[in-house]
């Protein structure tokens, strides 16, 4: 585990910071050419109200989406090729930073992957630890040296999240969950 | 490198995102190409010259003076300090008849970054030399190339038993007459085979390195051999590698393996070649030194260690800003200069700066203003604080009081870590570090170290 400090010295620690966060990625978004951007989030709707609204303000570019869950690096980098444009988004990136085979591959092909015209849009859950952009520049070095943004998206409703969190952690576990939504 | 007409000068505040692309090396022929060569503290590139035998004005090669001796050489510095595109310039100024003929030889994009040893650079640097050879149309000796090929050959067919022995697919290796073209298929095809299975990767390289001194000699007779052939053609003098990419390999441990413990056998290769030294193996020096030279490769230094700013290396950054964006896109030439000094001396992280000043532009301006560029250092120096540690933060204190007193800090991994972290930048020979200005932006470390 990464020593961390005491600051809360966030990108924005603003509640309800999406307007704010997302204005300079817009503006960034207006050429097409390689990008690569970091989003953190507290809460997975921000995931799709950033998607939802860059399908609105780009119509014309392609999406596609990865599950870092359930993927591999072969198929990751060939749906990535295969793109060849528009948008490509990687969700649960802390599943990348703990799959040694998938961080380092992507990190060796940054040459490759930044002559393609798309903005490569990752997606962290911020209950992954507080350093995480220090994990991507230990873990990917060459790929963080490439990076157009880093977004730290933030929502109210952390409450939701945070339940989120505990079913993920407790795998099912509906009785333990059952308890802790009573508690 | 990227030469092609789609990078220019930005006129229009929609055109600038493109003119400051930082993931784009940048060709010594480019518009955009810009020499910091002279604002580089210490380093000056006369050094370099220098080291090769070679004239810095007029770029004349002595070879007597390095007759039997080649030059073995490292530039070391930081990412994003500019090396690629200062091996570039120096390719092109070396590449005519009175000094070299330059083989540039890309890592990352002839071998496998992620399963690589030194082994495998020779071999590409030999095809890469083959196919230079063809491309200018030099003849050599066909016994010279019999002999390399026959040798070849040989190795292939040990590599293949040893295959055989564990039902693998062989190297397939088409038997022809010994020539140019059939050569290069030999190497071609050792190459891929070095970039496919790891199990037929490693028997070629065990085959090559058990026969290494005799490689070697192979080696240094085809190289002499060519040598002879570019000063009887008036090409050039002689033969130049140029290897970059070391520090796109994945591990530390790789880039440690060929540059550390294969120094005997990179010795026994008698060939002028420049290398570009991660970082990180900048501890190395001292081994690297008893077989080589080592030149550091520090950022542009903008400021003296007492703060002054250094006025020839801000023009230098101007120039290089206003061949990439019209100087009617600023506001005020105030806002370039603030946005240079917060660049600390690295090209790219300037043009990231550059970046971000953009993206805060608002929709209806139509320059780049003050305010946004604020914003977007504002931006920057937040981000800081997702991957700076309170220890980081401690050692920036301690590097802050030292820079006061004007005392050396002396070197440990943890200096290491920053370095290549961009948290500290490094300048001359890297006696002088200071904190990465975007850095000192941040109010974490305004908090905490002041």
């Amino acid at each position: 585990m990464l020593k961390n400090h005491n600051y809360t010295n966030s990108m924005s620690d603003k509640i309800n910071n999406y307007m704010e966060e997302t204005k300079p990625l817009f503006h960034l978004l207006r050429t097409e050419a390689f990008r690569f951007i970091i989003v953190r989030y507290n809460h997975y709707s921000l995931v799709n109200q950033l998607k939802g609204e860059l399908l609105k303000r780009f119509p014309d570019r392609p999406q596609n989406t990865i599950d870092s869950r359930e993927t591999d690096y072969r198929v990751l980098v060939e749906s990535y090729y295969k793109a060849a444009t528009g948008f490509f988004f990687i969700e649960y990136f802390e599943e990348i930073l703990a799959n040694p085979e998938i961080y380092s591959g992507l990190n060796q092909r940054r040459d490759k992957l930044a002559t393609y015209p798309i903005a490569l849009i990752v997606f962290i859950s911020s209950s992954t630890d507080e350093l995480f952009a220090r994990q991507i520049m230990e873990k990917m070095p060459d790929l963080w040296s490439f990076r157009s943004l880093l977004l730290d998206l933030k929502t109210e409703d952390i409450q939701v999240t945070h339940t989120e969190e505990w079913h993920k952690k407790l795998d099912g576990d509906t009785a333990l969950l059952d308890f802790l939504s009573r508690s | 490198m990227a030469n092609n007409d789609f990078y220019k000068k930005a006129f229009k505040l929609v055109e600038v995102d493109t003119a400051v692309r930082f993931d784009v090396p940048i060709g010594s022929d480019h518009e955009f190409f810009t020499d910091f060569s002279d604002v580089r503290g210490d380093f000056a590139d006369r050094m370099i010259y220098k080291r090769l035998n070679v004239n810095p004005t007029t770029f004349v090669y002595n070879e007597e003076a390095n007759r039997g001796n080649k030059t073995l050489l490292f530039l070391a510095g930081m990412r994003g300090s500019g090396k690629t595109s200062e091996l570039a310039k120096i390719a092109q100024k070396l590449n005519h008849k009175d000094g070299f003929l330059c083989v540039t030889c890309n890592l990352d994009e002839g071998l496998d970054s992620n399963d690589m040893e030194y082994m495998d650079i020779v071999i590409f640097q030999l095809e890469r030399l083959f196919q230079e050879l063809v491309k200018i149309k030099i003849e050599i000796d066909n016994s010279i190339i019999e002999s390399l090929q026959n040798w070849f050959s040989e190795r292939v067919k040990e590599v293949n038993k040893a295959i055989k022995k564990e039902g693998g697919i062989e190297v397939e290796i088409v038997a022809g007459t010994p020539g140019f073209l059939s050569f290069l298929g030999i190497t071609t095809k050792v190459k891929s085979n070095l970039m496919g299975s790891k199990e037929n990767a490693q028997k070629i390289r065990t085959v090559f390195k058990n026969n290494f001194s005799d490689f070697a000699r192979q080696f240094n007779l085809f190289v002499e051999e060519v040598n002879l052939k570019l000063r009887q053609t008036e090409t050039a003098k002689e033969l130049l590698f140029v290897v970059d990419g070391l520090e796109k390999l994945t591990s530390l441990d790789i880039r440690k393996k060929i540059i550390v413990e294969e120094g005997n056998r990179i010795r026994l290769i008698n060939a002028n070649t420049i290398f570009t030294l991660p970082l990180e193996l900048m501890k190395e020096g001292r081994k690297l030194m008893s077989f080589s030279k080592v030149v550091p490769f520090p950022f542009v230094k903008i400021r003296e260690k007492n703060g002054d700013v250094i006025e020839k290396a801000v023009q230098r950054f101007i120039e290089f800003t206003y061949k990439r964006i019209d100087e009617k896109l600023f506001d005020s030439p105030e806002t370039v200069l603030r946005a240079i000094l917060t660049g600390g001396g690295s090209p790219r992280e300037y043009l990231r700066i550059l970046e971000y000043a953009n993206m805060f532009t608002d929709d209806d301006a139509e320059v780049i203003t003050i305010k946004a560029l604020e914003k977007g250092i504002q931006k920057l120096a937040a981000e800081t604080s997702q991957y700076i540690s309170t220890a980081d933060l401690e050692k920036l204190k301690t590097l802050k009081q030292s820079n006061e007193d004007g005392r050396v800090m002396p070197f440990d991994e943890d200096w290491q870590d920053l370095l290549e972290k961009l948290i500290v930048l490094e300048y001359n020979d890297g006696t002088y570090k200071r904190v990465n200005p975007i850095v000192e932006e941040s109010q974490l470390y305004k908090q905490y170290v002041g």
